[in-house]
């Protein structure tokens, strides 16, 4: 009767994962034992077995399609991702440089909406400042921060429409 | 290396995994193709840490093990696909390893993969069928070498002790 240990070297041996002095002691025995040999070849013969199983067992054509469409679809590689990178490196550079030169030839402190800050040459954007005394509206938040309708047109007699207006009369 | 060079490598792997061990056709065919998608996507990233065998096959049994337990499989019942096997081995009269192993030798160690715990005859199988090192079922499957040593020659007894009943 061969015990589990026994089992494992022999499985080991047929992988060659003994160290040389375990593979001799096991030859050894293998040649005062011969139920060790033979349970040694019928673990072989399993073995090619279970590959035999393993490799002739060939995938239908019909997995090939799969590349196709992959083919088709593009391989997101890392070397796809270059031109995205530079085009966006090119958008940083190109919106630094506008903003450098804008500040260069004295536009006007005050964009859109923002508002300057202290620091002269720099242009940091913020929220629509609100209307108190202790920061000056610019004009365009000046316009939009007047009350619509104006208070005047509210005030004014509505139109009364009648028709047409009668042909003046001949001279 | 290019997508379609691995899939060309592993084809045959990944798809005899997936035969094995989900059964039917149909199922392992759309394993198959969802291991490579998996791999069409992980393939950039893929930096070679690992031996890509390994890196596939990890692939590949990880999604098999996740549509294993989804479907409650946890031994195959092997009724199927053991004829199917035999049947698409070709007769060939040149194939000296055919001459040697008689078909229903092959179809008693089908069945009795088949019947072996999932972890036993993923080991065996990746050892035996594919040839994979010890070293690269530990990192496939997550677990020590000395558990894949004594996998394996469980497996390897059991399935001995029924191919020669």
């Amino acid at each position: 009767m061969i015990g589990e240990d026994t089992r494992e070297l022999l499985s080991r041996f047929v992988d060659d994962d003994l160290s040389p002095s375990e593979a001799a002691s096991l030859r050894r025995r293998m040649q005062r034992e011969p139920t060790m040999r033979r349970e040694l070849d019928e673990l072989q013969e399993t073995r090619r077995a279970v590959r035999l199983l393993a490799t002739r067992d060939q995938p239908p054509d019909l997995l090939d399609d799969l590349v196709v469409e992959l083919r088709r679809q593009g391989r997101p590689s890392p070397r796809n991702l270059v031109v995205p990178l530079l085009a966006a490196a090119a958008l940083v550079v190109m919106c630094f440089t506008l903003v450098l030169e804008m500040n260069r030839q004295d536009h006007p402190t005050e964009l859109v909406t923002g508002r300057a800050v202290a620091t002269p040459g720099v242009f940091a954007l913020s929220a629509l400042p609100e209307a108190t005394g202790d920061a000056p509206l610019g004009p365009l938040e000046e316009l939009l921060a007047r009350p619509y309708p104006p208070p005047a047109l509210l005030e004014a007699e509505p139109l009364i429409v009648v028709g047409p207006l009668p042909e003046p009369p001949p001279r | 290396m290019t997508f379609e060079e691995v899939y060309r490598r592993f084809r045959r792997p990944v798809w005899s995994l997936a035969r094995q061990f989900l059964g039917s056709e149909s199922e392992a065919l759309d394993a198959t193709q969802e291991v490579f998608v998996r791999v069409w996507k992980g393939l950039p990233g893929f930096r070679g840490e690992a031996k890509l065998s390994t890196w596939v096959f990890q692939i590949a049994w990880n999604y098999l093990r996740s549509v294993r337990r989804k479907k409650g499989l946890q031994m195959y019942d092997g009724t199927d696909g053991a004829e199917e096997v035999i049947r698409r081995i070709p007769d060939s009269a040149a194939d000296p390893e055919r001459r040697t192993l008689a078909a229903e030798t092959l179809q008693r160690v089908q069945s009795a993969l088949q019947r072996l715990p999932e972890q036993q005859r993923i080991v065996v199988w990746l050892r035996d069928g594919e040839d994979l090192s010890y070293e690269e079922i530990a990192t496939v499957l997550d677990v020590p070498i000395g558990t894949v040593r004594s996998r394996l020659a469980r497996a390897r007894s059991a399935l001995r002790s029924v191919a020669e009943s």
